[in-house]
């Protein structure tokens, strides 16, 4: 027997076939749509689990740092310390003491060194300059000195404040060595 | 294209799911991907943190091995307190081992200089062979605690000379504060550490130390 489908709706009530096919075509991208949301649910809320563990298991590793840390407190003191006197060691060693100025005088003086003819009177040294007079008893000795001082490479200047002559000691030069 | 009013309400109820559904996608996507941002954030800060943290353990273990001792030596070198005690032992050891004189000794008040430090003269007459002067007065670049020749007047009358010294010595107060357990560390570089060996061949001060004296043996008077 031969089934019959019969239509007892208006034909102007009947819904168009392409109404009805994208009806259907959007509950099918809304089903899709759908499943999509609910696994990108599942995705967000697990990643968002997973990274919350994995903070959490820095703050605890964090905290067992910091324990460690405060067992380590005398060598953060000495540190601390260390780091704070060494500094100021190195600004104290900086600052200009009269070494230089007392090692190149010395080394001037030993090379002029004559027994009996060339006295020093007085030397100031600071660190910056040296000031020095010298009595000479001849002329020959006077000389042999300024030859030496000529050439003297260690100071940027030598300046020859006075020369003067006396019957009783001999010729008399002040030197300022900078 | 006409559409009835019959092919709107037909398609309505589908229309409004996928709107909902679109609207309800949006707002996942932009609340979700905002949280996972913002926990990987907090992670990273986390981990630098940590990081951190094991670069300061590393730095303070080395440091107690390097600074194996007290730093008492540390604060020797530039004294937090009595530094022209020290000085003045200094003065008097350094004269006594060149075989010099020394007298007129004055000291000054502390002054103070740059990064919390303050200096400290200490003037004397040295008397004794001008040669030994000069290295008495070198001696003093290579001792504890840091002193400075400031200025100095030789004068020779003789066979001896005499010369009118000014040094500094330079002390300074202990750091009063000590960083929070998370700040970063900062290890002692190369410069700093041979800087610590040079000064471990520096003279120290030298100080007498009383001896107890000796408890004697009371004799019983009864026997």
């Amino acid at each position: 027997m031969i089934k019959r489908q019969i239509n007892l709706i208006p034909s102007e009530m009947t819904v168009p076939t392409r109404i009805v096919n994208l009806s259907k075509l959007i509950y099918k991208v809304s089903i899709i749509g759908t499943i999509a949301l609910i696994l990108i649910v599942i995705t967000l809320i697990s990643s968002l689990v997973y990274f919350n563990i994995q903070y959490r298991n820095s703050i605890a590793n964090t905290n067992i740092l910091k324990t460690k840390i405060a067992d380590l407190e005398k060598s953060e003191q000495k540190l601390v310390l260390a780091k704070d006197k060494l500094s100021k060691i190195v600004y104290i060693k900086s600052i200009n003491s009269v070494d230089n100025e007392l090692i190149n005088f010395q080394d001037f003086k030993n090379s002029i060194s004559s027994p009996s003819g060339i006295t020093f009177t007085e030397i100031s040294i600071d660190p910056i300059k040296t000031e020095t007079s010298l009595v000479f008893q001849n002329t020959e000795d006077l000389s042999n000195t300024l030859g030496i001082i000529q050439k003297l490479t260690k100071y940027k200047s030598i300046i020859l404040s006075s020369l003067g002559f006396n019957l009783s000691s001999g010729y008399l030069i002040s030197l300022v060595f900078r | 294209m006409n559409i009835t009013k019959g092919e709107i309400s037909f398609l309505i109820k589908p229309v409004i799911f996928l709107v909902v559904l679109i609207i309800l996608f949006i707002l996942l996507i932009s609340i979700g991907i905002r949280q996972v941002t913002l926990a990987i954030g907090k992670i990273d800060e986390s981990k630098k943190v940590e990081t951190a943290l094991n670069q300061k353990i590393t730095i303070l273990q080395k440091v107690s091995q390097v600074i194996s001792g007290d730093t008492t030596f540390l604060d020797m070198v530039v004294p937090s307190k009595t530094a022209v005690l020290y000085g003045l032992s200094q003065v008097k050891n350094q004269a006594y081992k060149s075989g010099l004189l020394i007298s007129n000794i004055k000291t000054g008040t502390p002054v103070a200089d740059k990064n919390n430090i303050y200096k400290t003269s200490i003037s004397f007459d040295v008397d004794g062979n001008e040669i030994a002067i000069y290295d008495y007065l070198k001696s003093f670049s290579r001792v504890i605690p840091l002193m400075n020749v400031e200025k100095v007047k030789i004068s020779n009358s003789g066979s001896v000379a005499r010369a009118t010294a000014t040094l500094s010595v330079y002390s300074s107060e202990l750091p009063k504060t000590i960083p929070s357990i998370s700040s970063v560390a900062v290890d002692l570089t190369d410069e700093e550490l041979s800087l610590l060996n040079e000064l471990v061949s520096y003279t120290l001060p030298v100080f007498a130390e009383p001896k107890a004296t000796e408890q004697q043996v009371k004799e019983d008077p009864f026997n």
